[in-house]
């Protein structure tokens, strides 16, 4: 039988390497949301997706998944101009690397669809999109709940979509301030999500902010406070201990008549 | 009236409960808030697994949130009803003796002055934990609050707003949990001279013997008033507390290693 698809996939997965490597590096080594992206080799979309898509561009193609229908549709015009155009499906799909063309089409119940599998593709992003992007993810309550085991959570591919993931200043991204009450409001995850709500950084942490931004000195105060508790409680119980260590009885040796004697003072 | 008992009543009913709430909230938060703290350590994966999950994880918390904010309004209740009554008592109130106590204090621990300082009802450093009550249940709870419902939270606060409230809400713990753990535990249940346990949080009741030496201004005032007799103190001071000297090294080195900790930690944070 002829494994196109796996054959078509690799190969894929071979020519990657090139712009991987750059992919590898860029990403990685972005410093902020913000920073510059990594530069990729390839500015056109890949031609190797073109297999994938070309099976996958059928708008009502859904597979049954025991009581759910998943729809299989990806958008041929939406993922070309998405900033992921330059990477290949099988890049976050790795499964489908090692499947062949029989397998492919009977899947159905056999991996994650869906919201579960956005949950797990969070720990793939990271692959590429090292750095500021993922560990400020993973310091977030929604990555904390999704390590703990919870499923409610946002996934990276909640707030970008997996198939059209733009930069912040397209006006047609997720992420784009205009859209982001929209993005916060989907799946009833943050129901009437306002743009106040919005307006603060998701990929931010106090390490990573200005030296006088607000947040950071937050911050620094409530790790002097930290300090404060440490050195106002260490030294009492650590020379209360040697103090006693050093005298046998450690009750104050005072008679009833020295307690009476304080009420003059 | 002097009553010949060995010990006298320090905190009444209403004050038990509050603490017991507050307790028992407080545990509950802060054993259900630390695996969220800290998710990325085994021991996190560990205590969520014990409650079933994140969801009853979040649940618990969220329970023990809400009695915590009934432990503060009893408290508050407690202590309008009390004043309306003109029963309440200002013993809690900080004032200039607090710091003369506490320089006499540290004087006394360093060993540049014999005599310990004459503590009242209260001691300087359980003031220091009141108001740090007061303090961290007006800084949890409203950033609790803030980050249980940030959509509307949001509207009151900047654009940096819930970033900062994460921020106070996870280091604000911190804080409370190193003063239960560091400091209370201490005073009350490892202290030499308590340990194991001090026991006014569960009969209301403390002994003369002790309260001879860790109040002896308020043990002074009760004998004024002829509630306690100066016979009775002399026979509770007769019963020495034991020396404990393996105790007091396992403790010596149990402290020890978690101030270092503390310092190792937080000091580079500081800088950072
Ligand atoms: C020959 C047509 C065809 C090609 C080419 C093809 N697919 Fe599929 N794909 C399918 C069909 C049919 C299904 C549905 C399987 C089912 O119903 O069990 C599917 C399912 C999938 C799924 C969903 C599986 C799941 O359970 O979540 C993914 C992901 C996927 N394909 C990715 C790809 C990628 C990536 C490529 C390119 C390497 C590709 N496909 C190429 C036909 C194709
Ligand atoms: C950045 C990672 C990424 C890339 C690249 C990617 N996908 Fe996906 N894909 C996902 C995620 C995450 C989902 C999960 C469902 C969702 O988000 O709707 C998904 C879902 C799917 C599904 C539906 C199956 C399901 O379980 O919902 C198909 C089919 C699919 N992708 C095909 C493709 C094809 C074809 C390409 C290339 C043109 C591609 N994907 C590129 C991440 C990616
Ligand atoms: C194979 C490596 C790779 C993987 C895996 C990957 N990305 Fe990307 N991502 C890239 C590259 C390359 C760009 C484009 C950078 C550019 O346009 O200069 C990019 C761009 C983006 C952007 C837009 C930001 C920008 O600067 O254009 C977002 C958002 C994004 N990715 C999210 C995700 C998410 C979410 C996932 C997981 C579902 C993911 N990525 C997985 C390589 C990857
Ligand atoms: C809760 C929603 C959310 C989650 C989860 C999330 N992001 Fe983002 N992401 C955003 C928003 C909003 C922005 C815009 C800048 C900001 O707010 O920090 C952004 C920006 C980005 C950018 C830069 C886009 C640009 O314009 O430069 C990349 C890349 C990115 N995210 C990748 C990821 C990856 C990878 C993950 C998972 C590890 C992830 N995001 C998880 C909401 C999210």
């Amino acid at each position: 039988m002829t494994q196109v698809l796996v054959v078509a996939a690799s190969v894929l997965f071979g020519l990657l390497a090139s712009p991987g490597r750059v992919l590898a590096e860029g990403p990685a080594a972005m410093v902020t949301p913000s920073d510059q992206r990594p530069s990729t080799a390839v500015s056109v979309p890949l031609p190797e997706n073109k297999v994938c898509l070309d099976c996958h561009s059928e708008p009502n193609q859904v597979m049954t998944k025991g009581e759910i229908q998943v729809s299989l549709y990806v958008s041929p015009e939406d993922y070309n101009s998405s900033s992921h155009r330059v990477i290949s499906c099988v890049a976050c799909h790795e499964e489908v690397l090692e499947q062949t063309e029989e397998q492919h089409k009977s899947l159905a119940g056999t991996i994650l669809t869906g919201h579960a599998l956005r949950l797990q593709m969070s720990e793939r992003c990271g692959k590429c999109h090292a750095g500021a992007v993922l560990e400020t993810y993973r310091q977030s309550f929604h990555w904390a709940e999704l390590e703990l085991g919870g499923r409610k959570t946002a996934a990276c591919a909640d707030c970008h979509p997996a198939h059209a993931v733009l930069p912040a200043d397209s006006p047609r991204s997720s992420v784009a301030p205009a859209n982001l009450p929209a993005t916060c409001g989907q799946q009833g995850c943050h129901p009437g999500a306002t743009p106040a709500f919005t307006a603060g950084l998701v990929h931010s942490s106090p390490t990573r902010q200005g030296p006088w931004s607000p947040v950071r000195i937050i911050w620094k105060a409530f790790i002097v406070l930290i300090l404060f508790d440490t050195l106002k409680d260490g030294p009492i119980i650590l020379f209360e201990l040697v103090r006693r260590l050093r005298r046998r009885s450690s009750i104050p040796s005072l008679t009833a008549m020295e307690v009476g004697s304080h009420v003059s003072d | 009236m002097s009553q010949t008992k060995p010990t006298m009543e320090r905190w009444n009913v209403h004050q038990r409960l509050q603490h017991l709430l507050l307790f028992l909230s407080v545990t509950g938060l802060v054993l259900t808030g630390f695996p969220i703290k800290y998710h990325a350590l085994p021991w996190a994966h560990t205590v969520t697994g014990w409650v079933g999950g994140f969801r009853s994880l979040f649940g618990i918390h969220l329970t023990c949130a809400v009695l915590l904010f009934v432990a503060s309004g009893y408290h508050l209740i407690y202590l309008l009803v009390e004043g309306l009554r003109r029963r309440v008592s200002w013993t809690m109130v900080p004032g200039w003796k607090d710091v003369r106590d506490a320089w006499h204090h540290a004087l006394h621990l360093v060993g540049l002055r014999p005599e310990p300082p004459c503590f009242d009802r209260y001691t300087y450093l359980e003031k220091f934990e009141y108001l740090a009550v007061v303090w961290g249940m007006v800084f949890m709870g409203g950033s609790g609050l803030m980050l249980w419902f940030p959509v509307q939270a949001a509207n009151l606060l900047p654009s940096w707003g819930l970033e900062a409230v994460r921020v106070i809400h996870s280091n604000e713990a911190f804080i409370a949990m190193l003063a239960l753990a560091f400091g209370h535990f201490f005073a009350v249940h490892f202290h030499p001279s308590v340990f194991p346990n001090n026991e006014v949080w569960l009969t209301g009741r403390i002994s003369l013997a002790r309260l001879a030496e860790e109040h002896p201004a308020e043990l002074d005032r009760l004998i004024a008033r002829g509630k306690v007799s100066t016979a009775d103190v002399a026979e509770a001071l007769r019963h020495e507390e034991p020396h404990r000297p393996l105790m007091l090294w396992l403790e010596l080195a149990l402290y020890g290693g978690v101030f270092v900790w503390l310092l190792a930690t937080f000091v580079p944070m500081l800088f950072a």
